[in-house]
This record gives C-alpha cells, sequence and structure tokens, in this order.
C-alpha cells in the first residue's frame, strides 16, 4: 500500500474488508512525511509512531467488532495548525502559540476521530492563516511538490503540499479568503469551503469569525463528500452552526455526475485582462465539459468584483484586531522576559510574539475601527458587503452555480509577490464567497505551459453544498487532473 | 486616506503593540498603499442598503439551564506561562 496515489475512501474500503491492516496505512503515512517533508516542509508537528500505533490498533480493534463501519475508519489525516487538537500542540504557525497545547480539540476533529480517523499531525500554514503563499509561517515557508522554487498557496499551504506530494491523502483546513480553494489550486488538489455554518468552527482559532470556515481537502470531490458527512450539522458548542435539513442529507449519496439542465454562469470579469491566459483556457475546457454533460452555459457579470478586495480586508482585519486582542501573554503562548508591568507585559508579548503580517493586519483592523474613521472604512465595508449578498442573491435566482477561476494566475515563485497590494489582490475570485457565507470546491482542470496546475472553483448557492461537489464529482468522472502526481523528482 | 506617522503611533499603541522604527517605516508605506486603495469603497452607491455583519441571522441560542461538563482548572492552567496551584500570575499590579 502507497499512501501516494491512493484516495481516502478506496483505503478505507482495503482497511474494511482487511486488505489493509490500519497499522501499515498508519506507518505508510509516516514513511511518507519522512522522505517528503525535509524538501516541502508542510508538517509542523507529526504524532509519535508509538501513540499513533496504539491509536491504529484500537481503530482496527473497532472494524474488526463492527462498531467503526465509517468509510473513513482507519485513514490518516492532517489537521491545520490552528484547529486545536487535544494534548497536540497547536501554533497557529505563530511564535505567540509556539508552545501551545490545547485542552480540547474542535467539534469537526472530534467528529472525524469519532468516524475513526487517525490524526497524524499538524500542518504548516501562514501565520494565524494571514497570508496566500505560507511564507508568512514562524516555522519557516512551505514549498510546493510540483516545483519547489514555488509557494504552495495559502494560507492552508502545508495541507496542499502535504497532498500533492504524497504524504497524506486527506486533510482539514480552515478558509477566511481563500485559505482552502487558492492553495488547493496551486498545488493541484481538491479544496472545498462549506456554506457558512455547515461545519463547526468550535475549536477553530478564530481570525475573522463572520467568514472563518473549517472545510475538507482531498485527492477527489468523493472524498471531499466523505470528509463533510462525518463532520457536517449543529454543534451545540458554535451558535452560529446550521441545523437545517439540507445538512442533513449525505453528500456523498448526492454524488450522481447527473447535471443535466444545471445552469451555470461564467462571470465576464473573471476572465478578462489581469487573468493569465493559460488559467483562463483551462477553466473555460471545464466550461466545456460540463456542457458536454447537460449543463447549460451563460456568460454573466459580476460587478461587484472591484469592491470584493477592500471590502473583504476592512472587515477580515478589523475582526482579526478583535480576536487576537486576546493574546497576552497571561493565559497560555509566548510571554516576553524582564515585563514590569502588567501593560508593559502585554506590549512585549504582541510586538515579539506576532509576525510582520499579523501585526500589519492588526494595525489595519484597529484603524478602520477606531472612533473617526468607522463609518467610512468598516461600517461602509459592511454595507457593500451587503450590496455584495444581493446581487450574488440576483444571480442564483438565474443560475445554479457560478464557474470561474480560483486566482488569476498559477503558483508563484518564493518571493515573487514583493508588493504587498499585490498579494492582497490575488484574493479576488475567493474572497467575495466568504462575504456572501457561499459554498465553493476548487478543483484541478489542468496544468499551464510552466507545467504548473490550474484551479476551476465552483460557487452555489448558500446550503447548495451537495449540488456544488456534484458538478465538481461529474466533471471528475471524465478528466484526470486530479490524478496527476508531481513527477519524481520535480525540480529542486 | 493620507496616513501620517503619528496615525501610525496612534493606532500601534490602541492595539498594544510596540513599533520599532523599521516596522514604523514599513507600515507607513504598506497602510497607506492598501488603505488608498480601500477608497474605492467610496464609490460604491450602498444608500438603503443595511450593513451586514453576518451573512445568516444570528439569534440568541438558550440551552436548558443544566449542568455540563467544565475544564478542570489544572488543565487550565497547564499553558499558562507562569500560575500558582489555581490562577494565572502577572506582575504586580498595585503597588
Amino acid at each position: 500500500m502507497r499512501i501516494e496515489n491512493i484516495t481516502a475512501l478506496e483505503l478505507g474500503q482495503k482497511m474494511q474488508s482487511g486488505e489493509v491492516a490500519v497499522a501499515d496505512a498508519v506507518t505508510s503515512a509516516l514513511d511518507a512525511i519522512a522522505s517528503q517533508d525535509g524538501r516541502l516542509n508542510a508538517f509542523i508537528t507529526v504524532c509519535e509512531r508509538e501513540d499513533l500505533l496504539a491509536r491504529a490498533a484500537e481503530v482496527q480493534a473497532g472494524i474488526k467488532n463492527g462498531t467503526l463501519t465509517s468509510p473513513l475508519a482507519g485513514v490518516p489525516i492532517a489537521i491545520k495548525d490552528n484547529i486545536c487538537t487535544k494534548g497536540l500542540r497547536t501554533t497557529a504557525a505563530s511564535k505567540m502559540l509556539h508552545n501551545f497545547t490545547p485542552p480540547y480539540s474542535a467539534t469537526a476533529v472530534e467528529r472525524l476521530e469519532a468516524a475513526g480517523m487517525i490524526v497524524i499531525g499538524k500542518l504548516n500554514m501562514d501565520e494565524f492563516a494571514m497570508g496566500s503563499s505560507s511564507e508568512t509561517s514562524y516555522f519557516g515557508p512551505v514549498k510546493n511538490p510540483w516545483d519547489l522554487k514555488r509557494v504552495p498557496g495559502g494560507s492552508s499551504g502545508g495541507g496542499a503540499a502535504a497532498i500533492a506530494g504524497g504524504e497524506i491523502c486527506v486533510a482539514l483546513c480552515s478558509d477566511t479568503g481563500g485559505s482552502i480553494r487558492q492553495p488547493a489550486s496551486h498545488c493541484g488538489v481538491v479544496g472545498f469551503k462549506p456554506t457558512y455554518g455547515v461545519v463547526s468552527r468550535y475549536g477553530g482559532i478564530g481570525y475573522a469569525s463572520s467568514l472563518d470556515q473549517i472545510g475538507p481537502m482531498a485527492r477527489d470531490v468523493a472524498d471531499i463528500a466523505a470528509l463533510m458527512d462525518a463532520m457536517k450539522g449543529k454543534d451545540p458548542l458554535d451558535s452560529t452552526s446550521l441545523d437545517v435539513a439540507e445538512t442533513r442529507e449525505s453528500y456523498l449519496a448526492g454524488l450522481t455526475g447527473d447535471i443535466k439542465g444545471k445552469r451555470i454562469g461564467l462571470p465576464k470579469e473573471c476572465f478578462g485582462d489581469g487573468v493569465d491566459a493559460g488559467v483562463k483556457k483551462r477553466v473555460l475546457e471545464a466550461a466545456d465539459i460540463l456542457a458536454a454533460q447537460g449543463a447549460v452555459i451563460a456568460e454573466i457579470s459580476m460587478p461587484f468584483l472591484d469592491y470584493v478586495i477592500p471590502a473583504y480586508y476592512v472587515i477580515a482585519t478589523a475582526e482579526a484586531s478583535s480576536n487576537l486582542a486576546r493574546f497576552d501573554g497571561v493565559k497560555y503562548g509566548y510571554r516576553a522576559e524582564g515585563a514590569a508591568s502588567v501593560e508593559s507585559l502585554y506590549r512585549k508579548t504582541r510586538s515579539e510574539g506576532f509576525g510582520a503580517e499579523v501585526i500589519k493586519r492588526i494595525l489595519l483592523g484597529t484603524f478602520v475601527l477606531s472612533s473617526g474613521y468607522y463609518d467610512a472604512y468598516y461600517n461602509k465595508a459592511l454595507k457593500v458587503r451587503g450590496l455584495i449578498k444581493q446581487q450574488f442573491d440576483a444571480l442564483f435566482e438565474a443560475y445554479d452555480a457560478i464557474l470561474c477561476p480560483n486566482a488569476p494566475y498559477t503558483a508563484p515563485l518564493v518571493g515573487e509577490e514583493t508588493d504587498a497590494l499585490q498579494r492582497y489582490l490575488s484574493d479576488i475570485f475567493t474572497a467575495s464567497v466568504n462575504l456572501a457565507g457561499l459554498p465553493a470546491l476548487s478543483l484541478p482542470c489542468g496544468f499551464d505551459t510552466k507545467g504548473m496546475p490550474v484551479g476551476a472553483q465552483i460557487i452555489g448557492k448558500p446550503l447548495a453544498d451537495g449540488a456544488v461537489l456534484n458538478l465538481g464529482y461529474a466533471l471528475q468522472q471524465v478528466t484526470d487532473y486530479h490524478k496527476q502526481i508531481p513527477r519524481e523528482g520535480a525540480a529542486v | 486616506m493620507k496616513i501620517t506617522e503619528e496615525l501610525i503611533a496612534y493606532v500601534a499603541d490602541l492595539a498594544q503593540i510596540e513599533l520599532n522604527d523599521a516596522q514604523k517605516s514599513l507600515m507607513f508605506h504598506e497602510l497607506g498603499q492598501i488603505l488608498g486603495y480601500m477608497d474605492v469603497l467610496n464609490t460604491t452607491d450602498t444608500e438603503g442598503i443595511e450593513p451586514m455583519t453576518h451573512v445568516f441571522p444570528v439569534t440568541n441560542v438558550m440551552r436548558p439551564d443544566v449542568v455540563t461538563g467544565a475544564y478542570d482548572r489544572a488543565s487550565l492552567l497547564a499553558g499558562a506561562p507562569e500560575c500558582t496551584d489555581e490562577a494565572f500570575v502577572v506582575p504586580r499590579t498595585v503597588g
């Protein structure tokens, strides 16, 4: 058994049938991490072999005695390091939490573990999920397995690189403005941002709480659906989690591949100047493939696109400045030495514990909420958010889904994006989805002339998570982009 | 929006963060650039649109008034940089 080229459902099936032992699946993942992570730096923490084998024995017994029947039982999974795992260090890739071990697990993690999944380690990322290249981590940058000179995207770059690099087959990550979808796109894997509230956020380290969403990353859409089935639904510990009929249906069972008559809009603004020709070509090919399966494709317009990035960064940084106020060196994490007063303790701890990008966003957020500027920036951004939601609602009266690129270009070279504003603008196609709380799937749709993966994004109406996944599933029935793996010894 | 060094210092003070000179100069440049770009928001007409803090209506959630599990003190203090056996310890706050 090789973890490099198997899906979670295939692996789970082999364990249910007895063909593969749970301990072998765990060992295979550990061996792959040992051989690959030196060059990828996708993991911050890998669990101890002894602990994992003890857990594997427990799961093996559960499969044998029929108590663990989930198709995911025994499958190793890695967790982004801003999602709490009881007894396992959780750093948010920050010096501020470099020594933090949570006393509890996130609800999503608990549910995956209850299904028999085995947490194998914690994934590298941009510090506090603030970034789109996974270069701002306190633990060093993550590399793209397709070309080590390139970034894997971010902020969940560790998850995307670990899957593409063959270390694991599935990961649990978070998406505030594209942090699951954009790295999935840059690394040629599948990433899903559920409708806001479908998966509990309890135990996720908050960045911008009204935009944050926990979701899965995998090699194919069926695995995404299986992971969603295992963790979705109401959680009493997250008052924004939803208890509605749509979340009670099995997404996996809903993958029929039948998309006849589905109306898909292609926003003309997403195929204009500033979007790489290779990216446009591949995404339009994906549209043709969906049309051949019976979908009805039409050009649409998203005139609000110019306002997405300013509105997103005002709201996200405002919420971040509030969420990150809790890190003060008192209750957990880093504490600065030599402070003589409490106020000095707070200031020194925060100044030394946060990295440059996090400090920038806290200052930006503090500014837009400050007296005299609140109305002009924060309140205005909230109104623009309302406008964006209204315009999405209008589009979804006529269309079932929107298809567009995930990002204007494929993975840039390490250090290539030096301009701060340019980096923020690269979130343009993903961030509107978080502002409106929509479900969106990123999946591979080919390669550009540099040989780097291109990702298509399918956006659906609120709670149409299953329909979005089915469109992606239909595409994967007739393409094999998601089965491509980086060639051995890819560019060093 | 014109950013000044005084404004950067004021905002950093509100956020309880100390900036060295290099950071001040970087923030001055980058925040100025980003806030300049954010001014595009003012070109949109949002007349009659309510500010939206949350995509779905958020309502108060009630639960039955029964005692549920709580974390024991030791597990919560275990991550503290400094503590006694019952409390977090910070520098002296009153003379």
